[in-house]
């Protein structure tokens, strides 16, 4: 199970498990958006490749326009695969 | 334990749920279940890339030996296509220049400490462990 929404604040808030078979989901809500944005990862369980993909996709859109993506929250069940992937800093993870 | 998956992404469901009861019968951590799942999604996913003229079904087998555990996806009737030679990305690049394939068998090796792939009779079959 996978969802993502936009809240009110312009927060995007990813739950559930993000694998190959949920990134259309994720790709449906993320190719909408177009300036800086936030996305709240605290109720992320899993992540595969696939779905860094749709992460990485969104961010190269970004980049040019000088907007980014930024992931707070992000649970240590889910870190060690954005640090194995070398994309902490791609996403301001702290 | 091994069971056979049909060659569709969204047998995923159902794969999680096996490994979930293989580490339930063995007692192991719920954080070694998410590594044993993440390297199932990634071989399982690449063999629907890249072997596309399958038609049989993808075989899983989980096996706890020791202080290991053993996992093994067989492709019956494919060509041989060995995974653990696929290039390492260079992360080090920026991400607009580095691409992003090869990513998926890079997390596999960071999370194994083997990685294993046979070719006998048609069938493929590539064999990761990871530390109980």
């Amino acid at each position: 199970m996978f969802d993502i929404r936009r809240e009110n604040d312009g927060c995007l808030r990813l739950s559930g498990r993000l694998d190959a078979a949920q990134v259309g989901k994720a790709d449906e809500v993320l190719s909408q958006v177009e300036d800086s944005a936030v996305c709240d990862l605290g109720e992320l369980d899993y992540i595969s490749s696939a779905g860094l993909g749709v992460l990485v996709k969104t961010q190269l859109r970004l980049q040019p326009t000088g907007h980014r993506l930024r992931l707070v929250n992000v649970q240590p069940r889910v870190r060690p695969i954005f640090r194995y992937a070398h994309l902490d800093e791609t996403f301001g993870i702290e | 334990m091994t069971r056979a998956f049909p060659r569709r992404v969204d047998a995923l469901e159902e794969i999680f749920r096996f490994v979930s009861e293989f580490t339930a019968a063995h007692g192991l951590p719920e954080s070694r279940g998410l590594d044993i799942q993440f390297v199932v999604e990634e071989l399982f996913t690449n063999m629907l890339k890249y072997d596309r003229d399958g038609e049989e079904k993808v075989a899983i087998q989980l096996r706890l030996g020791g202080d290991r555990i053993e996992v093994a996806l067989t492709d019956p009737g494919v060509e041989p296509f060995d995974v653990t030679r696929v290039p390492e990305p260079d992360l080090e690049r920026p991400l607009e220049e580095r691409g992003f394939g090869g990513l998926g068998l890079h997390l596999v090796r960071k999370l194994s400490e083997s990685f294993e792939y046979r070719y006998a009779g048609g069938n493929s079959t590539v064999i990761v462990t990871i530390r109980r």
